[in-house]
């Protein structure tokens, strides 16, 4: 692990050991709700788009079926169109847009309102049946599409919120959480040096001010003794 | 007052009844509904022969003419969408032309039987010679009148069926011979006439 | 109702006369009749595989001369380009017609008109700012006015004085005006010009009535018309007319259940007047409609009818819905008009044949178009087809 894994600029202090510790904690615990997010909403997606497979193939069914029946119609009425062009003043499916809360992901929904016309039946003086079984084919065509366009929007912000989650996972798992942990290794490794480094010095200046001023060279053994528990031989050197 | 003399004596002796026209009277006798043989009597046969001719001949170009204008005009404007029909279709003209050739055919015949009178020179009776006279003049009369209108009738039955043939031709060139020979059966209508006529006037002479 | 009586020199004539007027654009009509499609050629439209394929096969019909330029095809440009044939032939016929004749091709022309105006009321009053340019670009092309009619319509502002003018232009300067002032004054005995009148009367008026009416007006007077002429036109006419008018009261009653002009005390007062007052069920027949309340007492009230039974069967039966079986028998009236010859009915059956070979294109590419062509059998009626089934009898 080298040096540019851990957060430059970081003190080794212990102060920011302890925060630092808290760090990989807190981003411990959020990969792992992270990562939970993203499960739930993976399954949500595959969901999904079984659905819309499924609601397209129902479409493919439905539509030909009905583009015909209005083909049909026309064969049997053209001036039914400009009837429905300019007597047909309200709309008998109105979509409302609303919220529906996947692992705190909000997805769009349509949801559709279908009020049955009470108006005058097209083509009363021709092909009236034609025209209405025409009507029922695109309604429940429309009703089907409305459908369809809700679970293909929840589809769109689903995917983006899938991919936002799944790129701070990996983020957390293999940049955040990693480089956090090498800081604190590395706080870690600097206050155990301080600390040798201080006792060290301490060992020094205890022995100073036992014999005076302290001989041209240090004898090892003396250090030796002057600090039990250090055993050189067992020690690597230490290289900064 | 216009006292009309005949120009030949009647049959039965007896001298000739005098009388006058209607309208030209003032005479006593008067007019009622029982002289009009005596208007016929005094009527030339050469004016009926005449008149037969002329029948013969305008009402077979009548025929023939009314013919042709249905023909023609069915033809034309059928051609417009199918042009291969134009010069098959021209053998309905020809059929229509024919009744006018009947027309004409007789026209001349007729004519031929038309002459000074010659039958006065065989020593006949005055009322045979009257008899003759008159046979003549309304057998060419009526031969005239049964050759034009059957022409008349004919040409315009031709020009009928032509007119359907010229169509049917033009939406299926396979009915053309079925349909000329409806065409054939309404041209010998003007046959008949014809013959008829023809042998009508057989014994016909002036 | 006897016509009203032409001179004789009004009259078309029979046998003998009739060419003196009319020969040569009889026999022009004949010529264009070779236009219609033959079974042969449905057969390979039937069997293409796309619109590019349909369009070779069109290239070697009639329609040759009409399809040959286009670059994209589709159904609606068939359309187009078939109405477009349609009108240059009639065109054509008007423009050869003397008088009676050409009365009578007008006659045929108002039932578009009625079409036209009543599409241009009906957008105006959905949207006075209708783009009227778009506007008459969808009405049908055998019922334009003269370009001066146009503009006076296309000037029509949704205040009382537009609607005087609009009033105004209908019914004074169309042929169709006629049927329009004879509308309002039965629907008032004290009708006055007053635009504002009119213009409650065209507000407050179901467009449906509207129509039923002028279009109730109009084929009484094309009939007394066509009485007027005598003859085979006469005998043919009335019988097509009258089958239309019947078709129309069945078509009505039919499609009346199930909306509010069936409620028992509508039937009387709502729908019965949209019934045309002619046909062969009028008036009996009429009676009887305007009391049913469902299928089962609509088949008792037909029963009686021998032609309307073999139809109303076959819609029970579920082999073809009723208007199909009405397509058909129009087709089969429509070419009795082609039995004879000196007449004008085949004039107006033209047109009306026409008309269903357009429909019988435009559904067989929309089946073309869809991938559907096993469903290509469900509509269409082939123009003198020997192989139509009141043919094989």
């Amino acid at each position: 692990m080298s040096s540019s894994d851990r957060i430059d600029g970081v003190f080794a202090t212990r102060m920011n050991q302890q925060t630092y510790k808290a760090k990989v904690k807190g981003a411990e615990k959020g990969y792992e709700l992270l990562k939970k997010k993203a499960d739930a909403l993976k399954a949500r997606f595959r969901a999904l788009l079984k659905e819309i497979r499924d609601a397209k193939m129902a479409l493919a069914e439905e539509m030909p079926a009905a583009f015909l029946g209005l083909a049909s119609a026309m064969y049997l009425n053209e001036k039914f169109r400009d009837n429905v062009a300019y007597e047909v003043k309200d709309a008998s499916v109105r979509v409302f847009a609303s919220e529906d809360n996947v692992a705190g992901v909000r997805l769009p929904v349509f949801q559709e309102n279908f009020i049955e016309s009470q108006g005058d039946r097209f083509g009363l003086t021709q092909g009236g049946q034609t025209i209405e079984q025409a009507k029922k084919k695109f309604q429940s065509l429309i009703l089907k599409l409305v459908k369809l366009a809700s679970l293909q929007t929840s589809f769109v912000t689903l995917d983006e919120a899938l991919k936002v989650t799944n790129r701070r996972v990996n983020a957390l798992e293999f940049v955040v959480i990693p480089r956090m942990t090498a800081t604190v290794k590395y706080i870690a490794k600097e206050l155990d040096e301080m600390e040798r480094e201080e006792f060290f010095r301490l060992k020094k200046v205890v022995a100073m001010s036992d014999d005076g001023p302290p001989p041209e060279d240090v004898d090892t053994k003396e250090a030796e003794t002057a600090l039990p528990g250090f055993d050189e031989s067992n020690e690597d050197d230490v290289i900064f | 007052m216009a006292t009309l003399t005949p120009f030949f004596a009647p049959a039965g002796g007896g001298g000739f009844v005098n009388y006058t026209c209607y309208g030209t009277s003032n005479t006593p006798q008067g007019w009622d509904a029982g002289d009009w043989p005596d208007i016929l009597l005094n009527i030339s046969p050469y004016t009926w022969a005449s008149l037969g001719i002329v029948m013969a001949l305008s009402l077979s170009v009548l025929g023939a003419a009314w013919g042709i204008w249905i023909t023609g005009s069915t033809l034309v404007g059928a051609a417009v969408k199918a042009p291969r029909i134009k010069s098959k279709n021209l053998v309905s003209v020809i059929f229509c032309e024919a009744t006018a050739i009947f027309g004409v055919i007789i026209a001349i015949i007729l004519q031929g039987k038309l002459s000074d009178i010659s039958v006065g020179e065989n020593d006949k009776a005055p009322s045979a010679i009257c008899a003759t006279l008159f046979y003549s003049g309304y057998s060419i009369f009526w031969a005239g009148f049964a050759v034009g209108a059957t022409n008349l009738a004919s040409g315009i039955t031709v020009g009928i069926s032509g007119s359907g043939c010229a169509l049917a031709d033009a939406q299926d060139p396979s009915l053309f011979v079925k349909i000329l020979i409806v065409e054939i059966f309404g041209s010998a209508l003007g046959i008949f006439g014809l013959i008829v006529g023809i042998i009508m006037t057989q014994n016909a002479q002036f | 109702m006897p016509g009203k009586t032409l001179l004789l020199s009004q009259r078309p004539g029979g046998l003998a006369t009739f060419n003196i007027q009319d020969g040569f654009n009889e026999a022009l009509l004949r010529g264009l009749q070779l236009g219609f499609l033959s079974d042969a050629d449905y057969r390979s439209i039937l069997q293409c595989e796309n619109l590019a394929d349909v369009k070779l096969n069109l290239q070697e019909t009639d329609y040759g001369a009409y399809v040959g330029d286009v670059a994209q095809i589709s159904p609606s440009i068939v359309r187009e380009k078939a109405l477009e044939k349609l009108v240059n032939e009639f065109n054509l016929l008007r423009a050869n017609a003397n008088q009676p004749l050409s009365q009578f091709l007008e006659f045929i022309r108002y039932d578009y008109m009625i079409d036209n105006v009543m599409l241009i009321l009906k957008a105006t009053l959905n949207n006075p700012n209708v783009d009227v340019a778009s506007l008459i670009k969808q009405t049908h092309p055998l019922g334009q006015f003269e370009e001066s009619v146009f503009n006076s319509i296309c000037a029509f502002e949704n205040s009382p004085k537009g609607y005087a003018e609009l009033y105004q232009s209908v019914l004074i300067d169309t042929p169709i005006g006629p049927y329009f002032a004879r509308f309002l004054q039965e629907e008032s005995a004290k009708v006055s010009q007053d635009a504002s009148y009119v213009q409650n009367l065209l507000e407050e008026l179901p467009t449906t009535k509207l129509e039923s009416s002028l279009r109730k007006l109009y084929l009484e007077d094309f009939l007394e018309f066509c009485q007027g002429l005598g003859g085979d036109t006469a005998t043919i006419m009335t019988d097509v007319i009258k089958a239309r008018a019947d078709a129309t009261a069945i078509n009505i009653t039919l499609n009346s259940f199930g909306t509010m002009l069936n409620d028992p005390n509508l039937r009387e007062s709502e729908r019965k007047p949209l019934y045309p007052s002619m046909g062969f069920l009028y008036p009996e027949g009429t009676d009887k409609l305007s009391q049913v309340g469902d299928e089962m007492e609509l088949a008792a009230v037909l029963r009686t009818y021998q032609v309307y039974r073999g139809i109303f069967d076959k819609h029970q039966r579920g082999d073809k819905t009723i208007d199909d079986a009405f397509y058909e028998r129009e087709v089969q009236l429509n070419e009795m008009a082609w039995e004879g010859q000196f007449h004008y009915a085949a004039y107006y059956s033209y047109v009306r044949l026409k008309e269903q070979e357009i429909r019988n294109l435009v559904w067989i590419c929309e089946c073309i178009v869809q991938r559907q062509k096993d469903r290509a059998s469900d509509h269409f009626v082939p123009v003198f087809s020997r192989e139509a089934s009141y043919r094989k009898r």
